[in-house]
């Protein structure tokens, strides 16, 4: 009986995400092509991993060993903006708008990864020099590189979920806001 | 170590017909079509996959089977090996089959 390893089932897995996701499958021609096999298991984790932020873009410092994903895209763009204009209209600090805590809240849990040796931040205050961003920093013993397709995934699903609350709250759509923004807030501020 | 291949050989004949490890829950597109060429050696590509056929969640199923599957035959090697080496011993008196 051939010997297969954990990857094969990985890859699978990975394989099914990436079908089940139109986003993902579009822009993606040679999908059909990759073996189903250990070695294109690498490729397709990283490929998976750079397609999912429209703009990603990745660091190596050769000195501390560390690895620093840079993740932009015009859902995270959308977001800083519709909480710009939610802190403007309401009269809010950044510290309490609870949109912001949510954004913090999906970050974290898409980067609990089952590996360890990494880390992660984000630049989405007005405040912040450069493009807001979710950034993820490895260092040489990261091991879960199959794990950030998911994690990325997963990510900006929850800005995009954002998004539509913020709109829903600002008046933009008509979908009912879950959060009522009383007035105490801008009194607060 | 001493082996009776007469007893052994009753042993299998009686054994009821069944899969010894039982593939329950395990999706049966993946097993015939994933899992069961790729353990024959047979080379896939994704393009070969009909991925409307199982849910992501069959997949973590599908690996324990295998994991299951994997150490039944291991232990079956080993005792394939065990038997080989055995040697062969003559009865002490002449005995016609």
């Amino acid at each position: 009986m051939e010997d297969l390893s954990s990857y094969f089932f990985h890859m699978l897995y990975l394989a099914k995400t990436v079908h089940d996701n139109p986003r993902l499958k579009k822009g993606w021609p040679s999908f059909n092509s990759i073996p189903l096999d250990e070695d294109a298991f690498y490729e397709l984790s990283m490929e998976l991993a750079v397609s999912i932020f429209e703009d990603t873009s990745s660091y190596y410092n050769e000195e501390s060993g560390i690895e620093t994903w840079v993740l932009s895209d015009p859902m995270v763009d959308r977001f800083c903006e519709l909480c710009a204009r939610l802190e403007t209209e309401k009269g809010l600090e950044e510290g309490i708008n609870p949109y912001r805590r949510n954004a913090e809240q999906v970050i974290h849990e898409g980067f609990r990864l089952n590996s360890y040796s990494y880390d992660y931040g984000w630049r989405l205050s007005a405040g912040d020099r450069g493009r807001w961003c979710v950034l993820f920093f490895s260092n040489e013993e990261f091991y879960g590189l199959e794990e950030l397709p998911m994690a990325f995934m997963e990510i900006l699903d929850g800005f995009q979920e954002l998004n539509r609350q913020l709109e829903a709250v600002l008046g933009l759509n008509k979908i009912v806001p879950i959060y009522s923004m009383p007035n105490e807030w801008k009194e607060a501020a | 170590m001493k082996l009776n291949l007469k007893l052994l050989s009753t042993r299998f004949s009686q054994a009821k017909e069944q899969l010894y490890v039982p593939d329950d829950g395990v999706n049966p597109y993946l097993l015939e079509h994933i899992l069961r060429p790729n353990l024959e050696g047979e080379f896939l590509r994704l393009g070969d996959i009909d991925f409307d056929a199982f849910e992501a969640d069959d997949v973590p199923a599908l690996e324990e089977y295998y994991d299951r599957l994997y150490k039944t035959s291991q232990n079956l090697a080993q005792f394939a090996q065990t038997v080989a080496r055995v040697p062969p011993a003559p009865k002490a008196a002449r005995v016609f089959c």
